[in-house]
């Protein structure tokens, strides 16, 4: 059995056919881990109760009731995101045991849905990363070459899908943390509109930018997930009421006269002239599927990487404020006051780019500094906005790299933060502006995967999925497998 | 403003933070840099006022339903007193 050629579409035929069951499926998945994951390092935590799940499946299947969307699908799970009962880390020794009483509504609906959960995947510490190196417990190599990072914060779950440890895989997505390691693992991965997937069991890191989405190998397995998590949720109060469109009705349509639009903001300054290549070479394959592509200006854009890093710090400050030692998780009372109990459990339970990053918060929205930083980037999320919209009365979709180079060696940019901030420099706008992305292979510079980024107006997930999917019928970047582990 | 170890000391006092002997000059000597580089949206002027965050849910009865998750949370309480969270003192 060829587990990295999986679909959800192949399963379902599968076990229609009784050509495997389930629980036989379940354990291929699980011996795979078993056997590659000492390269990979993409799992924190298998699940072998999702053998009994398993066996769930296949005892519906027996008795003749409908196959569900995802039904026998094994899925890793970002460890931001809380199961009931179960541990969730968000990759910090400050949760190292702490266990969830909920499980977040996005894997509730997948499970609904018969999707098999068989572990919880690796991330940078509570999602502040782009390389997966900022986990407080191990690091996780990229497929393609274990030397370099397969991105973050969600490495482990694209590096579990790209190395067929996992059909579909969710991660989170704040300033690009799903789409960067999508691009880095030759995978496919998508950040919904802000609102569009509840956020409830999704541990908060910056809560105006942080969203749920979906890892997968092809864009239309990604449609699939998408869909089923996709809808308003009251457990949410910031997720929003617009139904989704049946994105998998649309996703065959022809792409005809689709106006893609290249920023040239996107392509200059920063970005590696061969990865920029790599998207031009995608741009001139839409043309020949019959989009209108041109170039377009998105004048304020380089002001969004330095708006995300006083935003994103700012909120990330004010929510990891509940990891005090008092409910849950680590604690330390050596120092017999409250304040110590609060500064040193603090101070042992988060690594150095969370502290960063809580530090820089602080200092944004201190006194006699919130008017110049935090203040401000609110106005530049707004001006962004405006900016984006204005474009999309242009084109129906923006086209740009998603990662500024190639995969990086582990070990490269953790010396120096700011380098490793600028992993982020043409995916923290979607954030901002709360528009949807998504990343889809596009080629290789040097055998490493490039992945190219489209973005869509809020709520337009259906056209850029239709956009996607042609581009993948007419290409094979993602059908290619990294060499075997093991 | 100057931002040295005394600086990264005070913000980490303010976030409930202690930092590792080895760790304030270490972070004194980053935030600078940090902190120039998204500094340089003070360059951009304008009048624009920001839409406030929209919260799209309907509203329900105030019901009270019980909530099962209140032993779960209990049981996970670093120290505990029946069905309280119990801290050293204040003061």
């Amino acid at each position: 059995m060829e587990l990295s050629s999986l679909t959800i579409g192949s399963i379902r035929e599968s076990l229609k056919s009784k050509e495997y069951s389930a629980v036989e499926l379940t354990r291929e998945f699980l011996k795979k881990i078993a056997t590659t994951d000492k390269h990979v390092g993409a799992f924190l935590r298998v699940r072998p109760q999702a053998l009994e799940e398993a066996k769930n499946v296949d005892d519906r299947i027996a008795a003749g009731q409908p196959l569900r969307a995802l039904e026998g699908v094994p899925v890793a799970v970002k460890d931001n995101i809380v199961m009931h009962g179960e541990i969730a880390t968000a990759a910090s020794k400050i949760l190292e045991n702490f266990h969830s009483v909920y499980t977040a509504t996005a894997v509730s609906r997948l499970q609904d849905n018969g999707a098999l959960v068989i572990g919880k995947t690796n991330l940078d510490e509570f999602a502040m990363g782009a390389s997966t190196e900022n986990s407080a417990f191990q690091i996780t190599h990229n497929p393609w070459n274990p030397a370099l990072v397969p991105g973050g914060s969600s490495g482990g779950s694209a590096a579990a899908v790209a190395s067929g440890q996992a059909v579909i895989a969710l991660g989170s997505d704040t300033g690009g943390s799903i789409r960067q390691p999508a691009s880095f693992c030759n995978v496919v991965g998508m950040k919904p509109t802000y609102g569009r997937v509840s956020r409830y069991g999704l541990i908060a890191l910056a809560s105006s930018l942080d969203q749920i989405g979906p890892f997968a190998r092809t864009v239309e397995d990604a449609a699939t997930v998408y869909q089923v998590m996709a809808g308003p949720d009251q457990n949410d109060a910031t997720s929003r009421r617009e139904t989704a469109d049946d994105v998998l009705a649309e996703i065959h349509q022809p792409i005809k006269n689709m106006r893609i639009g290249l920023p040239k903001e996107f392509f200059g300054e920063g970005v590696d002239p061969e990865v920029a290549e790599v998207v031009k070479a995608a741009a001139k394959k839409f043309s020949e599927l019959g989009a209108k592509v041109t170039e377009v200006s998105l004048p304020h854009s380089p002001q969004a990487l330095p708006t995300y890093y006083i935003v994103q710090p700012a909120e990330a400050s004010s929510n990891l404020a509940r990891y005090d030692g008092v409910h849950y998780g680590l604690s330390n009372r050596a120092g017999g006051s409250l304040a110590n109990l609060y500064r040193q459990t603090r101070a042992a339970g988060f690594g150095a780019e969370t502290k960063r990053r809580i530090i820089i918060g602080t200092f944004v929205l201190s006194a006699g500094y919130a008017d110049a930083y935090y203040h401000q980037a609110n106005r530049m999320r707004a001006i962004l906005r405006d900016e984006f919209e204005q474009v999309f009365t242009q084109v129906d979709l923006i086209l740009s790299p998603t990662s500024p180079t190639p995969p990086f060696p582990i070990g490269a940019r953790t010396e120096d933060p700011l380098t490793m901030y600028l992993a982020d420099l043409l995916t923290v706008s979607a954030n901002l502006t709360g528009i949807p992305a998504m990343s889809l292979p596009a080629g290789f510079v040097n055998d490493l995967p490039v992945g190219m980024q489209l973005m869509a107006p809020e709520w337009g997930e259906a056209m850029m999925f239709r956009a996607a999917h042609a581009y993948q019928q007419a290409t094979d970047w993602h059908v290619r497998r990294p060499p075997a582990v093991a | 403003m100057k931002i040295d170890a005394k600086t990264v000391s005070d913000l980490a006092k303010l976030a409930r933070l202690d930092l590792r002997p080895e760790e304030a000059p270490v972070f004194a000597a980053q935030l600078p840099t940090i902190l120039e580089y998204v500094g340089q949206l003070m360059n951009v002027t304008t009048t624009i006022t920001p839409a406030p965050p929209l919260v799209d849910q309907p509203w329900r009865e105030d019901q009270i339903e019980p909530s099962a998750a209140a032993d779960d949370i209990l049981n996970q309480a670093p120290d505990r007193d029946e069905r309280f969270w119990r801290v050293p003192s204040v003061f």
